[in-house]
């Protein structure tokens, strides 16, 4: 089942396409080191050299720092099951082959669980791939809603 | 004259903008004035002038129908944006106890006024005795709250409830330590009982991670305006009731 995660939508330019969206990553199971190092390469990603504010990557940080929300301008082809896997193998040196993955679909949109040895990372597509900004939107204030003492709001 | 400075300036022949009016407001007083129009980039002009209390936008959605002056506004997300607005020049600009912070606010749409989140629309807070000014959505729904603390004289709050406004909302807050009072504006006019418990301080260092339009740290945001906001200014003077009902028309 797609469950929206791998699904693309209409292609421009030979296939790379951007669109403005949240994305949430959450530790289940990495090092200190290894949680860094994934954060620091997703915040390179997204069209960071815009002259619009909401597209370059901004992201918040919960207050555990074990997840982070991101928005921005991204290729479609940044937020795969397969690039984080991609992400998460060489940061282990490992083969991707190595690291499993399943998707199940919640209410704040598909969200996979990355394992290997054990759950190490949760990566959720907030509306889900296809979302537009208003439906990833809604779908992360619903979040933020819900869990308000673990992100810091009132 | 009632606007020498926006005259000098000759911006505009004939009727003045609504920038004008609050360049022309106690312009001697006048220390941060963030319109929030530009159409791009991550730079907030502080028209003012004084380029080193520009503010730097995060994640905001530029160039949003504003107050109907014919300038524009950004859109906060409710999630993640912010502009901060915190700099060494703002925080010695003679900041002390007479001060007047006011702009411009509207929610995104009516569920905000009952999704029980703190939201807040601006906060300006010093870093060595941790006062605070603020103009909030408060935690409680349908209530607007105008908030500070000044010299550890304790928290002070001005309520307004049973908010329900979709459209556009003039915000103002007055201190005056001399008198010992609060007052909070809306729509131009005060509104609750003027708070009091200010005692005079001498902090001219702001929190660099807490001093912003929409948010109240930049190291971890949170409670984000979910909305549009514009014409954000402060004065190192109380504004007096007429001065701000004026500003509330556009």
């Amino acid at each position: 089942m797609d469950n929206g995660f791998n699904s693309s939508r209409d292609s421009y330019f030979g296939g790379c396409v951007m669109s403005i969206q949240y994305y949430g990553i959450e530790d289940l199971g990495l090092t200190n080191g290894q949680r860094q190092t994934l954060v620091a390469e997703l915040e390179q990603i997204g069209d960071n050299q815009s002259i619009y504010p909401n597209h370059r990557n901004h992201w918040r940080v919960r207050l555990d720092n074990k997840a982070v929300i991101f928005e921005g301008k991204f290729n479609d082809s940044d937020w795969t099951v397969d690039s984080l896997k991609n992400k998460l193998a060489s940061i282990f040196s490992v083969s991707p082959a190595t690291i499993g993955s399943s998707t199940q679909s919640t209410q704040y949109g598909p969200v996979v669980t990355y394992f290997r040895s054990g759950d190490k990372l949760k990566l959720v597509a907030f509306g889900g791939l296809l979302a537009s900004w208003t439906e990833s939107h809604d779908k992360v204030l619903a979040y933020l809603s819900n869990n308000k003492s673990a992100w810091g709001e009132e | 004259m009632p606007y020498p400075v926006a005259a000098v300036r000759g911006k505009n022949f004939g009727a003045l903008g609504y920038s004008d009016k609050i360049l022309g407001t106690e312009a001697a007083n006048l220390i941060g004035y963030w319109p929030m129009n530009e159409a791009s980039g991550t730079n907030s002009d502080n028209a003012e002038g004084t380029a080193a209390r520009d503010g730097t936008y995060t994640g905001v959605t530029l160039g949003q129908t504003g107050i109907g002056d014919g300038n524009t506004c950004p859109l906060f997300d409710g999630a993640n944006d912010f502009n901060n607005i915190a700099s060494a020049s703002l925080g010695t600009a003679g900041i002390s106890d007479n001060l007047t912070v006011a702009l411009w606010a509207k929610v995104s749409g009516s569920g905000v006024w009952t999704d029980s989140t703190l939201r807040y629309m601006i906060r300006f807070t010093y870093s060595t005795t941790s006062d605070y000014i603020s103009i909030i959505r408060s935690a409680t729904n349908n209530r607007l709250q105008w908030s500070c603390e000044w010299g550890n004289g304790g928290a002070i709050a001005v309520l307004k409830n049973s908010v329900t406004e979709t459209g556009w909302m003039h915000m103002a807050i007055t201190i005056n330590v001399g008198s010992d009072a609060v007052i909070a504006y809306y729509n131009g006019s005060p509104t609750g009982s003027p708070g009091s418990g200010l005692i005079t301080q001498s902090d001219t260092t702001l929190d660099t991670l807490r001093t912003l339009i929409s948010s109240d740290d930049v190291s971890s945001p949170a409670n984000i305006w979910d909305g549009w906001l514009a014409h954000a200014a402060i004065w190192t003077t109380v504004l007096t009731p007429a001065e701000i009902a004026t500003l509330a028309v556009v």
